[in-house]
């Protein structure tokens, strides 16, 4: 392993798997490897030999999950969000945003201990479509994102970014912009 | 009386048995089905769990009676299992999973031998997944896709395979799996109609499969060679059909002479990059840490944003 390694492909690697929320990179080439003399190399760049007895980094960042939130919180989400911990013990954010409708919508983003899961406190829609698959949004309040990561997403940015997307296509079926939710292929009739 | 369960069973499952724990969540179709068999097989221990209570509509496709009615399914399949074997040994709980309480369900997740996820409810099947990963536990998941005309049966062994998750999140998408609906109202998967034949065609290899996980610490039993034999292949994931021409089937064994309904596929599930559940211990969450019921947040002054 005499071959220079690219520290700066090193950290673009390092960063964006950061930016993914991820512990590892979805492109396997961009693994980085250590070896037991402390030196590193991209996974791209290794041969058998050297991926069998080199160390896989985890590329997270150097925060608990806690310390990340706050992070996401103060980088892109509202500046009015709030850290709230509910009676069950749930420990989340609050925040609010009027969607390009012109509605405001209050959620609380939480860690379900799997994924990050987006309850709608404000406007109360669920009942609204309780028995419907118009929505998106479950009996209980929390926003349906998809089929994957039992219905939540695996970051806080995501679950914030994708609730903001969700409010404007639920405002679109409030004011009867639109006959079905406008933001999603996959919606059934009542 | 119990060394009679195993008189027809030499050379495939062993009195081991008896002293073996299966936690089965959800009693319906296949819980009921599953629990009795096992029972019948010669395990001795079970946790059941089920909230519900037995009706009506229930008899055409489970193992309850018209004199169960009314009673709720833990308690009715405790009798089942009595008169079954009089020595079985059941704890139950009559409640659903967050019922139970997250750290409670720590406790009774680490005493079982094996877990059997049969609910309708995703996210109760996920935490699930979960807990028996976080705790090194074994456990099976099965489920009917849409009108059990097909079915699947993801087996999990910690260190072994990939989670349920894993499975569900590659293999089902990669496959466009024709999945059951999810009702919004609650969350769990929509009853549908299908006939008892179907749905315990899956059950059973359930059965099998949970007798041969419990019995994995004797190779020379034939019931254990079943799925060690597919693991060894990295095969983790059983499809199966009731129905002829179904799903990706027709194209698999298209060059197969003497095809029709009943027909089985094995999948090998690959563990997906930042998995929270089978991914690397350091950054796994302890599921008890964390509410098995969905948070109720009142609105007030104080968290007005």
């Amino acid at each position: 392993m005499n071959q220079q390694i690219d520290l700066n492909a090193l950290r673009d690697a390092v960063l964006q798997t950061q930016s993914q929320g991820r512990m590892q990179p979805t492109d396997e080439q961009k693994t980085i490897l250590v070896s037991k003399e402390g030196k590193m190399i991209m996974a791209g760049d290794a041969g058998d030999e050297e991926r069998r007895t080199m160390s896989r980094v985890q590329q997270d960042t150097f925060h608990g999950r806690p310390e990340r939130e706050a992070l996401t919180v103060q980088e892109f989400m509202p500046a009015s969000t709030m850290h709230h911990t509910t009676p069950e013990g749930y420990q989340g954010w609050l925040y609010s945003f009027q969607c390009a409708y012109g509605i405001t919508y209050r959620m609380f983003a939480f860690f379900d201990g799997s994924y990050y899961q987006v309850l709608v406190l404000e406007p109360k829609v669920e009942e609204k479509y309780r028995s419907a698959h118009r929505g998106h949004i479950f009996k209980d309040g929390h926003i349906c994102f998809g089929t994957r990561y039992n219905s939540g997403r695996t970051t806080l940015k995501q679950a914030y970014a994708k609730s903001v997307l969700w409010a404007t296509g639920m405002s679109g079926l409030l004011l009867n912009k639109y006959q079905i939710f406008p933001m999603s292929i996959n919606n059934l009739d009542d | 009386m119990t060394s009679a369960l195993f008189a027809r069973s030499a050379g495939i499952l062993s009195e081991q048995l008896l002293e073996k724990s299966v936690m089965v969540v959800g009693l319906g179709s296949g819980g009921s089905y599953v629990t009795e068999c096992l029972a019948r097989s010669g395990v001795g221990r079970f946790v059941l769990l089920d909230g519900e209570c037995v009706e009506a509509d229930n008899l055409c496709r489970t193992t309850y009676y018209s004199g169960d009615i009314g009673c709720t399914k833990v308690s009715a399949i405790s009798r089942h299992l009595q008169n079954i074997n009089p020595t079985v040994a059941i704890t139950p709980f009559e409640t659903d999973l967050a019922g139970v309480g997250h750290k409670r369900l720590a406790a009774i997740v680490n005493s079982v031998d094996l877990i059997i996820a049969l609910t309708d409810d995703p996210y109760a099947q996920s935490r699930l997944n979960h807990y028996a990963y976080y705790y090194n536990k074994p456990a099976l998941f099965a489920a009917l896709y849409r009108g059990a005309e097909g079915g699947e049966i993801i087996i999990c062994i910690p260190g072994k395979t990939p989670c349920m998750e894993c499975a569900t999140g590659g293999v089902r998408e990669a496959l466009s799996r024709p999945d059951a609906d999810i009702d919004y109202g609650t969350g769990r998967l929509s009853a549908e109609p299908a006939i008892i034949a179907d749905i315990h065609h899956l059950d059973s290899a359930t059965v099998k499969l949970a007798l041969s996980l419990l019995q994995q610490d004797r190779p020379e039993l034939s019931v254990s060679k079943f799925l060690a034999s597919a693991l060894a292949k990295k095969l983790s994931y059983l499809c199966m059909s009731m129905v002829p021409e179904y799903w990706v089937f027709p194209e698999v064994f298209r060059n197969t002479p003497g095809q029709h309904g009943y027909q089985s596929m094995w999948f090998t599930v690959e563990s997906r990059v930042g998995c929270p559940f089978c991914n690397s211990s350091e950054e796994r969450e302890d599921p008890s840490n964390f509410p098995l019921s969905p948070p109720k947040i009142i609105m007030q002054e104080s968290n007005k944003i």
